[in-house]
């Protein structure tokens, strides 16, 4: 962006204006578009959710409001700005006011190291993806404020639920992340993407294999696990069904916003959405390679870059299509899975999730950090960290051996840990049956 | 653990690619059964005449007390009516009526018949009321026998309820 | 356990999963229920002072109204009531056609109870949506007999209103044998869905001495293990001639409700089969030509009792010799369904509360009267 910005302005039109004033016309361009595609992206997703469940569900769905009712969020949108906004007179003022916007600001913020394409991300941080995590748990704290300010039993009991909820499916989302970090050794997100060209196998585990931007982790055992904890974590994260606990709408009302109306209702949707819609992201890129596709690296490789400034412009917009292209198409397919289990599951209970949480998907990630940490060994090491024996194989073979320890560890793990959490929740639901006919004994 | 859940999943996409079942309401509109009790109309002779004789009959039976009758003697030379009396008067609440079906079982002459029209929305609790200009059907459009066969419509073959008064 | 401040929440009148307007009083130390009381009344809508006031005949299209999902069993009861009381015969055929419309209203009810326990679970409306659709198939058969698809008042004194639709049967038999698969991919819903069977599997247990102490009927008390059911323990109308079975629980938890509800969906199917081969050869018509509507009973009183979906409906009435009746008392299942809730709820989480009440399968019209 500050390339192209820094060509237009004093190459182009020759104006020779100080670096510092393009890299804030830059950063402040950025910020609008971004502004403004976050509530398109919330409002296109509730078209497509209720469109898509609809069907599930032997239903049309919204089809009045424009042409298959293309234009229902927006009549929505009105509905909830012109709503009467309601502060119950128990609830403490201010704190109420200032949870949707402490709800809805580190979402915003999240947007700024999410690559959309090629060169098109607003800001590369070397800590991308940990500032993307640190942010997102910031809007626990608004959730929190939501529930408590209400002053509704109701309200602090989707607080509660949804508190616990976010931190403990924090670690196995960011522990599943930390074994794709040790592959790559970065935690830029933008290097995570580069790192995932290829054809099945990535470029880096196996230079010369051809390069059709399809080397994403989902095809090594490591990210099919890390891929899987990931994805079930995003799940509860974004308060998705199974784990739409907190705003269980058939037990607690609607949980922390059941006292909220209007447009503070409408930024705790948005924020949600949007929310989701990042967290689809984040599974496409870490996992499927973002806007790693067929042809998108040749266009880029032609294109204006900080790598080949003599490049054409047309590629640049070229590759940008494409990627942003294969990008959007990635997230619309996870938020897509989203409204499928949304359709086919109920959800679990407080109790159940956390047992799921802790007790499965946190063993599951740490042993994948193990695999991790052998693949690393394996295709990457030599003599000089103790590894000689690996020293004379070729790439090929230490690639094969890596994948072929690993799918056995992480499959075994797989296959261990269900059947020992089958067994325990199994223990467990005897174990409380027969203190629950203790009470009931002791209560008649 | 997770291979069962995958059917689960399977059912929902296999609906998702089936023809919804919805019937697109106020555009396609789902035909009634034959026997269906919707809105209420005072019948005709094919003469023109009005069936209903003002008996109250369908008063009487009419178990939530949503029809008024209030009937008038006919005058001889211009009767509107076969019987010596007419409904001056024949109001039926809709906010009341549960569409039970009495009111026709009862009915002597088969006046009021409850028929298929079911789109009965409206704006304020006044407008709820049906008057008889409202409830009875044009002149054109009497059907049956001539004024004095006093018996059963082949139509409607339901036992009448016998009401003591 | 870390002991903390009790909590006490009110869920309902006003909530979106408890079928109507109910109150359930909710002592809860965290998110484990310490205490729940049942509070009733809200939709109390003086029916049983009504009927007093009106004719028998008059009385017909109220008792559609008690439990909306299924008059056709709730027009029997009370038939069964008044003709017991006065004495009228009613003729073979009708009698099959009154069964069979109330076995049709077994299925519908179970397939709309089962979509609504699914939806308090929190699976969107997907198994609601599904029941729905199967309901509006059998309700279309009611709306070709009765007139109407819900508040059908299709029972009279001695029979029913009309006889069947020239079209009933062949629609009727296209209904039948799309049925099984369609009960098959509902309990296969449950067996499959890992989700489900957590959620179902070990909660709201009502144990065998509790449910009779609280004289539970229908399918809680079958799912509890006791095979009570009045269509085997007190043959009314001609369920005698028929041949079917009474599903049963183990445990008495709401998987076994569940399962139960499944089976009987079947059981009832089985039912119309048999009508369907029986009914040609049924003497009489569709109601007894001497039956008069306007009945006046002699003094006396009669209680009558059928199995409707949701357990053993009632009613007790006294007659003073007039038109109408002097006390018109309705043993609704729901009601008393519903008072062993505390019991069932208590120990379990918040989120139980729903589902154990979603598995009893209330409706507040019948529960409030």
């Amino acid at each position: 962006m500050y390339d192209m910005l820094y060509n237009l302005i004093n190459v182009v039109f020759g104006f020779n204006w100080p670096t510092w004033l393009i890299s804030l016309i830059g950063h402040a361009a950025v910020a609008a578009i971004l502004f403004a595609v976050a509530p398109f992206q919330m409002l296109f997703l509730t078209y497509y959710e209720r469109r898509a469940i609809a069907r599930m569900q032997d239903r049309v769905g919204p089809n009045r409001v424009g042409p298959e009712g293309i234009f229902q969020p927006i009549a929505d949108g009105v509905k909830m700005f012109t709503k009467e906004d309601i502060v119950p007179k128990a609830a403490d003022r201010w704190v109420h006011l200032i949870a949707p916007c402490v709800v809805v600001a580190p979402t915003m913020f999240m947007f700024a190291v999410v690559p959309w394409g090629p060169g098109m991300v607003p800001v590369d941080l070397n800590v991308g993806l940990l500032f993307f995590f640190a942010i997102s748990s910031i809007s626990a704290v608004g959730l929190m404020m939501a529930g408590w300010a209400s002053n509704n039993k109701f309200a602090l009991l989707g607080a509660m639920r949804s508190v616990a909820q976010m931190v403990s499916y924090e670690i196995p989302a960011i522990l599943s992340l930390l074994a794709i970090v040790m592959i790559t050794g970065t935690l830029s997100i933008v290097s995570i993407i580069d790192a995932q060209a290829g054809l099945f196998i990535n470029s880096v585990d196996l230079p010369g294999v051809p390069d059709w931007g399809l080397g994403w982790f989902i095809f090594t055992p490591v990210g099919f696990l890390a891929f899987f904890c990931f994805f079930i974590a995003a799940l509860a994260e974004g308060e998705r069904t199974p784990f739409d606990i907190p705003e269980a709408d058939s037990e607690i009302v609607a949980g922390y916003m059941t006292e909220y109306s209007g447009m503070k209702f409408g930024l705790f949707y948005l924020a949600q959405y949007v929310l989701n819609f990042l967290l689809c992201g984040m599974t496409a890129i870490i996992f499927f390679g973002g806007w790693q596709g067929p042809g998108v690296n040749w266009l880029y490789s032609q294109a204006i870059s900080p790598a080949n400034p003599e490049g054409m412009w047309l590629f640049n917009v070229l590759a940008g299509v494409l990627g942003v292209f294969y990008f959007l198409a990635k997230t619309y397919f996870f938020f897509f899975v989203m409204i499928w289990i949304r359709g086919a599951y109920p959800r679990l209970r407080v109790d159940q999730l956390m047992d799921f949480g802790w007790k499965f998907l946190i063993p599951l990630t740490l042993v994948n950090m193990l695999s991790a940490a052998i693949w690393v060994g394996l295709t990457r090491w030599g003599a000089a960290e103790g590894l000689a024996f690996i020293e004379g194989w070729s790439a090929g073979v230490r690639w094969g051996v890596a994948f072929a320890l690993t799918l056995i560890i992480n499959l075994a793990t797989y296959i261990m840990m269900a059947r020992i959490y089958a067994a325990s929740q199994a223990a467990r639901s005897r174990l409380e049956l027969e203190e629950l006919r203790d009470l009931a004994a002791m209560s008649r | 653990m997770f291979g069962e859940l995958v059917k689960g999943l399977r059912t929902t996409l296999k609906y998702m690619f089936r023809q919804p079942v919805t019937v697109q309401y106020p555009e396609v509109k789902r035909p009634v059964r034959e026997r269906f009790r919707g809105r209420h109309e005072l019948k005709r002779f094919a003469d023109g005449s009005e069936r209903c004789i003002g008996c109250s009959l369908c008063a009487a039976a009419c178990p939530a007390d949503a029809i008024l009758v209030i009937p008038a003697e006919n005058e001889p030379d211009n009767p509107r009516s076969p019987g010596e009396r007419y409904a001056a008067t024949y109001e039926i609440n809709m906010l009341r009526c549960i569409f039970c079906g009495y009111c026709e079982d009862a009915c002597p002459t088969n006046a009021i018949v409850l028929e298929h029209q079911y789109e009965l929305s409206f704006y304020d609790r006044r407008a709820s009321i049906f008057t008889k200009e409202m409830l009875l059907v044009p002149e054109d459009q009497g059907h049956g026998e001539p004024p004095p066969v006093l018996k059963q419509i082949e139509r409607r073959p339901s036992p009448p309820a016998q009401i003591d008064l | 356990m870390l002991k903390t401040e009790e909590l006490q929440i009110n869920i309902g009148p006003q909530h979106p999963s408890t079928h109507g307007v109910f109150r359930m009083l909710v002592t809860v130390d965290g998110e484990t229920i310490i205490d729940l009381k049942p509070v009733f009344g809200y939709l109390h809508r003086n029916h049983e002072q009504i009927a007093e006031q009106n004719t028998y005949l008059q009385n017909m299209p109220y008792t559609d109204r008690l439990d909306y999902f299924n008059s056709m069993a709730n027009n029997q009861a009370y038939a069964m009531a008044v003709e017991k009381l006065v004495g009228i015969e009613v003729p073979e055929r009708a009698e099959y056609i009154r069964v069979l419309m109330v076995e049709l209203t077994r299925i519908l009810n179970h397939a709309g109870a089962l979509g609504f326990l699914i939806n308090d679970m929190g699976m969107w409306q997907t198994q609601l949506a599904f029941g729905m659709r199967e309901r509006e198939k059998i309700l279309d058969l009611f709306e070709s007999a009765s007139g109407a698809r819900l508040m059908c008042n299709y029972f009279r004194f001695g029979g029913v209103a009309r006889d069947l639709p020239p079209d009933f049967m062949p629609r009727l038999k296209d209904l039948l044998r799309a049925m099984p698969a369609f009960v098959d991919e509902m309990e296969r819903l449950l067996r499959d869905n890992e989700i489900l069977m957590q959620r179902a599997e070990g909660i709201g247990i009502l144990p065998p001495d509790l449910a009779l102490a609280y004289s539970v009927t229908g399918p809680v008390l079958r799912g509890s293990g006791i095979a009570y059911d009045v269509r085997k323990a007190e043959p009314y109308s001609i369920y005698d001639r028929f041949d079917f079975d009474v599903p049963i629980g183990t445990v008495g938890d709401v998987y076994d409700r569940f399962l139960v509800r499944v089976e009987e969906m079947r059981q009832s199917k089985r039912i119309i089969e048999q009508v369907l081969e029986q009914l040609p050869d049924a003497q009489g018509g569709h109601i007894n030509p001497k039956a008069r509507q306007n009945v006046r009973p002699p003094v006396g009183d009669v209680y009558a009792r059928i199995e409707s979906p949701k357990g053993e409906l009632g009613f007790y009435l006294v007659s003073d010799g007039s038109t109408k009746p002097y006390r018109y008392k309705i043993r609704a299942p729901s009601f008393i369904n519903l008072t062993p809730l505390g019991d069932m709820c208590r120990g379990y989480k918040v989120a139980d509360v729903v589902v154990i009440l979603g598995s009893i399968d209330i409706v507040m019209g019948e529960v409030d009267r």
